[in-house]
């Protein structure tokens, strides 16, 4: 009787409303303190790469570490993102422009001051809809990508095609260079001037990624998600319908790397295409290796770290020993941790609590002694 | 516990894997209820048959009726939805999950609540995922395995995973259950544990079960019926006496 | 226009012998090992650097030109064999996942790039071992190539270690029951490969008059990664029909000014093409999963 009693308070599952707010300030926090922190004159380049990358990252986890499938040329999806929120962002400035008949510094009154780089509240609302447009635009196409795909290959032919996918596309940008007259691969109209200036919206954007994910992954489509990763066969036999998942999973993955390339332009107005190829598509899944295929917590602190640690080698060592210590440092972690910092892990809040053991009240135990003292 | 009600209708079914004939001309039906076994010396076609019933492979021709309808073409994930539910020869659980959310895995198609609702946490979306959490403790509990709820999967005992391979299957509400050689591997103990199980399971949750099995103890033991498959073809069927009688099974099994 | 689309398919027919004798390696090591060595086209770079380095040592003629092939297949062997046991092998042994050797080979391939990259930076001008006319040199090439697939195809159906390579690729556990050493397989296979991509280093010096650092993963790249693939991975015949009919694909594109810039886009558009189509490859056989 007791036990009944007990096991049906503990199995009710309930929002965790003291949780959320504990998190939205944490998030309210980390934007803020990284705001803050690009300031830094060091800081200023690395920081919101680390944030953009990150997004980018987080994109590729979820198809290669959460779905499952090895998954190549993801530096294409972000190179569309980017050419479309370049395209839009651009077009947009134009249209105000001529409409208005505004002259150079009138627009640089609403948008942005060119003096000081400071961006205004008007050229945050541009970029936000110019990225969110942009992976929109790159979702369609992961989606068209994933039907075309999904439901007949898998395993190392689905690695090469999208490894293809992703050069087709790099050359493809390559050769155009210019859409509608506005070129993506040199400079925008330079009103991200101030190159740290769009912080505030990476950040954000990068915890509304994370809050996407997260929530997708601990509901019943995670679990559908992780099923399809363990055994494909019997997720189907379970009631999945795979081949949508799949597509679902490599769409959510599309829409979020285009967001991150959309983001990338707004850093650093320009699209290089050689920044998109196979390199990049290589060095994200270098990224989630290491973190940990799977973890959403390893991907944040892999990216971070070797976006770092790229960087400080760029700076001090000579040429070519930047690729020498990461080949280096890759091997080395296969051979002795090949699942990554983390695993399949998370960091959680209940992990932290445990950690610095911090336990709940007692309460339960004096409701059972009542129970008891009555029989 | 044999009705009038026809819950599976195999008819004529056949498949063939290039030339090589697997499954000639095989017919089954099973009534509500039932407790239905399926044997025959290795290689026979068991599985194979499963895999026609549950739609991992297409029959080169014949039917298959669920409630009367035919599913003969419908695809797998489909059939689940329409009440066709297995557990695998080779265990395949989902190892890397608890046992708790291998079991939520499947009661994935009674919830409709849509990603908007996963993300902002709707009221739909608790109210589903309690019926899920309580459905699926339910039948941890039958089988005995609430005690390893947030166990990873691949942490259980051999004879635990087993047990969680039917849990499984039953989350998805089936009306046909369809079990391939469930008591593997086990010892004589174990094999009785589980023949409890299974009458618990037909009790509580009035499915039908149709089962592939090699321990004869184990299969005259617990089935209504039983249907003898040599070299892809049905040699015999009948009730456990009949069975074990029958000249034509004995001879399949034991040679001239 | 005939002219270019002629010069095309000498060039194509040229380099399409290089592409070949490497997709050889990329599909070997992927048919016995399962697995796609992205670190391959680095042997190229080193095959180069080998026969350039022998070259200013013995001088560059038809004879040096024999010792200096010899060289660098050796060394290419020598240095696959010496990755394969440090990094790839310990992998094998652990049963790990593939994502895992993939990465390694990424490793790897940094590292081979590195290593050059710090040492030779400039450009350097190819050996000239021969005089000849660029037909005449196609000839060369597509001679080279055929020898050397005919031989391989003879060692690999009539001699012992090359059923043992095959048995090793097509059932790993039986041939270990056969009392067949996987592993040595394996690195044989390895080595081959590499050692076949060394040739087809020392074949490129012949055409191409200069090459540096990069010349594995930019001027070569992942072309004859991809003729393996459309030749159908896994095949040896396939690889060398991918590798020529990608050199000629890639070659007449080229010739032309209007499609050259979109070359990139085009071969990889044929890979997905192939993949869509066929996916095994134009030779290659299919496997399924039991349930």
């Amino acid at each position: 009787m007791i036990a009944k009693i007990e096991s049906n308070r503990n199995n009710h599952l309930k929002p965790n409303y003291k949780r959320y707010l504990l998190n939205g300030l944490c998030s309210v926090l980390i934007v803020v303190v990284l705001s803050l922190l690009t300031n830094n004159l060091s800081l200023k380049i690395i920081i919101p790469q680390i944030i953009i990358f990150s997004i980018a990252a987080l994109s590729l986890n979820i198809v290669c570490g959460c779905l499952g499938e090895m998954v190549l040329g993801h530096g294409g999806f972000m190179l569309v993102g980017g050419i479309v929120a370049s395209y839009v962002s651009q077009k947009i400035y134009q249209l105000v422009m001529e409409k208005n008949n505004f002259s150079s510094s009138q627009m640089r009154e609403i948008f942005y001051n060119i003096g000081n780089g400071e961006v205004h509240f008007a050229g945050y609302i541009l970029v936000i809809f110019a990225v969110i447009v942009g992976a929109i635009f790159t979702g369609v196409i992961g989606f068209l990508i994933g039907v075309a795909v999904l439901g007949r290959m898998k395993g190392d032919y689905l690695a090469i095609i999208t490894l293809g996918i992703g050069l087709v596309f790099v050359s493809i940008a390559n050769n155009l260079q210019t859409i509608d007259g506005f070129k993506y691969g040199v400079d925008g109209p330079s009103y991200y001037t101030r190159i740290a200036g769009n912080t505030p919206i990476f950040a954000s954007f990068l915890i509304l990624t994370l809050i996407c994910f997260i929530m997708i992954f601990k509901s019943r489509y995670g679990r559908a998600i992780l099923s399809i990763r363990e055994d494909e066969i019997a997720s189907e036999a379970s009631g999945i319908p795979v081949k949508k998942y799949k597509i679902f999973t490599f769409t959510l993955s599309a829409i979020f790397a285009g967001l991150a390339g959309g983001l990338y332009y707004h850093f650093a107005s320009y699209l290089g295409t050689s920044l998109f190829s196979q390199d990049r598509s290589i060095e994200l899944l270098v990224f989630i290796v290491l973190g940990g295929l799977g973890s959403f917590t390893g991907t944040l602190i892999s990216t971070a770290l070797l976006t770092f640690v790229s960087y400080k080698l760029l700076l001090n060592a000579p040429g070519g020993y930047q690729l020498l210590i990461y080949g280096v440092i890759l091997i080395i972690v296969m051979l002795i941790r090949p699942e990554g910092l983390f695993g399949t892990k998370e960091l959680t809040w209940d992990f932290i609590k445990k950690v610095f053991k911090i336990k709940k009240k007692p309460k339960k135990i004096v409701e059972e002694e009542i129970i008891h003292d009555n029989k | 516990m044999i009705t009038n009600d026809v819950v599976l209708v195999v008819k004529d079914l056949s498949i063939e894997f290039g030339g090589l004939k697997a499954v000639t001309n095989f017919n089954m039906e099973i009534f509500r209820k039932e407790l239905v076994g399926l044997i025959g010396p290795n290689g026979a076609g068991k599985t194979t048959i499963f895999n026609l019933i549950t739609g991992i492979y297409q029959p080169t021709s014949g039917k298959i009726q669920l409630d009367g309808e035919d599913i003969t073409h419908v695809v797998t994930h489909k059939r689940v939805k329409k009440g066709i539910a297995r557990t695998f020869q080779n265990i395949r659980l989902f190892k890397q999950m608890t046992v708790l959310e291998n079991v939520k895995v499947a009661y994935h198609n009674n919830m409709t609540y849509g990603i908007f609702a996963s993300i902002f946490r709707t009221k739909k979306y608790w109210v589903e995922e309690n019926k899920a959490h309580q459905k699926a403790l339910e039948i941890l509990e039958v089988l005995g395995l609430l005690e390893y709820k947030d166990e990873l999967a691949q942490n259980l005992p051999y004879g635990k995973q087993r047990k969680l391979e039917i849990a499984r299957a039953l989350a998805s509400n089936p009306k046909l259950l369809c079990l391939d050689e469930p008591a593997a591997g086990m010892n004589p103990h174990e094999t009785e544990e589980l023949m409890e199980t299974i009458k618990i399971i037909q009790d509580k949750f009035q499915v039908t079960i149709l089962l592939i099995e090699h321990d004869m103890k184990f299969v005259m033991g617990i089935c209504d019926r039983i249907y003898v498959l040599n070299f892809g073809e049905l040699i015999a069927k009948g009730t456990p006496k009949e069975i074990q009688t029958n000249k034509e099974v004995i001879k399949a099994y034991l040679g001239e | 226009m005939w002219n270019n689309l002629y010069n095309g398919l000498i060039n194509g027919l040229g380099m399409g012998s290089i592409y070949a004798l490497i997709a050889i390696g990329y599909t070997m090591v992927y048919g016995i090992a399962r697995m796609i060595n992205f670190a391959h086209g680095e042997f190229i770079t080193i095959g180069a650097f080998v026969s350039y380095g022998m070259a200013s040592l013995i001088g560059a003629n038809p004879i040096t030109m024999i010792i200096c092939i010899i060289a660098s297949m050796l060394i290419c062997a020598i240095v696959s064999i010496i990755t394969e046991k440090l990094a790839y092998y310990p992998l094998r042994k652990r049963n790990t996942k593939r994502i895992t050797a993939l990465i390694t080979a990424i490793g790897v391939s940094y590292i081979i790039y590195s290593l050059f990259n710090i040492q030779f930076q400039e450009i350097k001008s190819s050996p000239k071992f021969l005089n000849l006319s660029n037909t005449n040199l196609t000839i060369l090439t597509i001679v080279i190539t055929l020898v050397t697939v005919v031989l391989l195809t003879l060692f690999i159906n009539k001699t012992k270690f090359g059923k043992a390579m095959r048995a090793t690729s097509e059932n790993p556990s039986a041939a270990k029951l056969m009392g067949i050493n996987n592993d040595a397989m394996i690195t044989l296979t390895f080595a081959i490969g590499a050692a076949l991509a060394g040739l087809g280093a020392v074949v490129y010096c012949l055409r191409i008059p200069y090459f540096k650092f990069s010349v594995g993963s930019d001027a070569i790249g992942l072309i004859p990664f991809v003729a393996a693939v459309v030749g159908g991975i896994g095949s040896l015949p396939g690889a060398v029909i991918g590798g020529f009919i990608i050199g000629i694909i890639q070659q007449i594109s080229v010739a032309f000014p209007e499609t050259s810039p979109w070359t990139p886009a085009i071969l990889y558009s044929i890979l997905i093409l192939i993949l869509i189509i066929k996916p095994t490859g134009i030779l290659g056989k299919s496997i399924g999963e039991k349930v």
